[in-house]
């Protein structure tokens, strides 16, 4: 059998193997989905028939009501995003250079959160810093009475998606961190680089992988969630999360809140778009 | 140029003893070999030399200044490390000017020095690739000119071309030597390859469990090795171990001569300084095998009471495998009490 042949053989046998995932995700998360981005364009005409319409579109960009929530959103998210990663970066840092009980003691703590349902995340913050929290109680113990809760603020979410978004962001630094190795480090000591300049000019080059998978796969998470922003968050304005949801059960308006629901959608593709090429970079690089 | 002068140097982990306190001159230009098995403190101590170990105690001066608590980006030390230390996100331009650049160097000036670098190794049209579009060897190459583009007064070698095949590291173990013969640069170059050390080095150092067991040329070492320990890790040695009894004792039918004091004695001889003579009478030992190595024979002897003998003869002795020989020995070195008390040289 030619080599042709064969591959091509193999390449059928790889892709029966796909099938039955590919048609179930195809079945139940593609096929829905595109039926609502069409239903966002495709109206029902008054006089029977459809006609092609952006007006829903228009509506919500036009619409300040919404325009702030998406505003509320994106704020969040890079705020989370930038907060995580100088949270974890240096943690990372930390136990990737030192040995010993205490780096593990810390990665325990930090890897806590992986292990606790977000609803009491949710809960636990609400009475740790919420007003008349514990925060707050002890604080006033020690004689200061100025405490503002960042409860029910733009705050209360970025505080519940760090504590959310960490275990899975220290694991992925921690792994990029793993690579880089310590004779690289050694060596740039040794033609002269001090702390700081190792850090800047060879460990991030040397994790900018890891930082760009970071960054989509918080930017996606974040972007999209309904249980902190509506657990923790203000209500107005507030993160398309759980305006989509309340848009569609309260003001029970399916069409805005599947257009609500596309432009997410089509930001977080963005995401998604850059975290495949980054992977797809790296498999070229390797193969190289 | 430069000297080194290790004092009193010394390292503990916790309660390992990785290095007793040794002493060791360095002279100007010298390419030193630090040999010995694994584990036994090499890696340590060129780690110390170059800054990334604290020694327990003790100096290290180069040029007579004492470097012992410099960390290694402020030491005049350059270092090779044996795998894997170039930065993949650089080109190799970038890798080797990242020194330069850091000392604040012009543009141009580094372009300059890079080339010039590139071009000592052998690998002036590489500079635009990334270390992993390179072969082992060439990223070696790469590293070694990382180091010597800096002009370091010296220059630390731990195993560099372990990872590579030996055609290879024989290969550049010879261009390595030719530039730093060239350049004159003060060098310590690890290994735990008796041939790398034999090969290149100016002097050995041969180093067992954190000690310095003997210093001297690749012909001292392997002539007139002090201690039973390097005289069984550096070549083929038979060790025998004899009772001499006025002045002399035997190993079978062998008389080896030991003017010292009765008692145990520890007796070594280098194969090739063993003739082997027919035997008549059955007596001597027995030739087991017979390897064919190019222009010499490698031959495994046995005698009656099961002491072994290794023996190397030039191709053209008849000897064939099942004889017996009477094994004539040439040369011999008295050990007692781990030192070289005597030695018998050919006539
Ligand atoms: N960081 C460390 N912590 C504890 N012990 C160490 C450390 N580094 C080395 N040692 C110990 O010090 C001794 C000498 O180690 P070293 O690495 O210098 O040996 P080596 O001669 O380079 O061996 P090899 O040929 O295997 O590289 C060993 O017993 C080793 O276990
Ligand atoms: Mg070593």
């Amino acid at each position: 059998m030619s080599a042709t042949a064969m591959s091509l053989r193999s390449g059928w046998r790889g892709l029966a193997f796909i099938a039955i995932p590919v048609t179930a995700i195809a079945i139940f998360l593609f096929y829905p989905a595109a039926l609502s981005i069409i239903g966002t364009l495709v109206r029902p005409a008054p006089g029977g028939g459809y006609t092609f319409s952006l007006q829903s579109y228009i509506f919500f960009f036009t619409d300040s009501y919404s325009l702030a929530n998406l505003a509320r959103t994106l704020w969040t998210t890079v705020v989370t995003l930038v907060l995580l990663i100088a949270v974890n970066l240096p943690i990372a840092l930390y136990m990737r250079f030192t040995k010993g009980r205490l780096a593990a003691v810390i990665q325990a703590l930090a890897l806590f959160p992986m292990f606790v349902p977000g609803i009491i995340i949710c809960y636990a913050l609400i009475r740790y810093m919420g007003p008349n929290g514990w925060l707050q109680s002890l604080l006033s113990l020690v004689g200061f009475h100025h405490y503002a809760s960042p409860h029910l603020t733009p705050w209360g979410p970025v505080v519940g998606l760090i504590w959310d978004g960490m275990p899975l962001t220290l694991l992925i630094l921690i792994s990029g961190l793993s690579n880089v190795s310590d004779a690289s480090i050694e060596a740039a000591r040794d033609v002269g680089a001090g702390r700081l300049r190792i850090l800047v000019s060879i460990i991030t080059p040397e994790i900018t992988h890891s930082l760009l998978i970071v960054s989509a796969l918080n930017f996606l998470g974040i972007f999209g969630q309904v249980l902190m922003p509506f657990m923790l968050g203000p209500t107005n304005p507030e993160m398309m999360g759980p305006f989509m949801l309340r848009t569609f059960s309260s003001v029970r308006d399916p069409l805005q809140a599947s257009t609500q629901a596309t432009i997410t959608f089509l930001i977080c593709s963005l995401a998604g778009v850059a975290y495949v090429r980054s992977i797809a970079r790296r498999q070229r690089e390797d193969r190289t | 140029m430069s000297t080194l002068e290790l004092e009193n140097l010394g390292k503990k982990f916790g309660a390992v003893v990785a290095l007793e306190p040794l002493s060791l001159r360095i002279s100007d230009g010298e390419l030193i070999c630090l040999l010995g098995p694994s584990g036994s403190g090499k890696s340590t101590l060129l780690r110390i030399i170059g800054g990334f170990e604290m020694p327990t105690g003790g100096k290290v001066l180069i040029d007579g200044a004492d470097v012992a608590r410099t960390p290694p980006e402020k030491r005049p030390t350059a270092m090779v490390f044996q795998s894997h230390a170039l930065w993949s996100h650089m080109t190799v331009e970038g890798n080797i000017g990242f020194g330069l650049k850091l000392r604040g160097l012009k543009k141009a000036e580094i372009a300059a020095k890079v080339d010039a670098a590139l071009r000592l190794v052998g690998l002036a049209d590489y500079g635009k690739r990334h270390p992993a579009q390179l072969s082992g060897g060439q990223r070696q190459r790469v590293a070694i000119a990382r180091c010597l583009v800096l002009e370091p007064k010296i220059l630390l070698m731990d195993e560099p071309f372990a990872s590579l095949d030996q055609h290879l590291r024989d290969r550049l173990r010879e261009e390595v030597r030719q530039i730093q013969k060239k350049l004159g640069i003060t060098t310590v170059f690890v290994t735990h390859g008796q041939d790398e050390a034999l090969s290149i080095a100016d002097r050995i150092v041969v180093m067992s469990m954190g000690r310095i067991e003997q210093v001297g040329t690749p012909a001292e070492i392997y002539t007139y090795p002090q201690t039973p320990f390097v005289a069984g890790f550096i070549g083929d040695m038979n060790m025998l171990k004899a009772v001499v009894t006025s002045g002399a004792a035997r190993v079978g039918d062998v008389q080896l001569d030991a003017p010292v004091p009765d008692g145990e004695a520890l007796f070594a001889v280098r194969p090739e300084d063993v003739t082997l003579t027919p035997s008549l009478n059955g007596e001597g030992v027995r030739v087991r095998r017979i390897v064919n190595y190019g222009p010499v024979l490698k031959i495994e002897a046995e005698m009656p009471d099961g002491t072994l003998w290794k023996v190397q003869t030039l191709k053209d002795v008849p000897v064939t495998e099942g004889a017996c020989y009477h094994p004539i020995v040439s040369r011999h070195i008295v050990f007692r009490e781990d030192r070289a008390v005597h030695r018998v040289d050919p006539v």
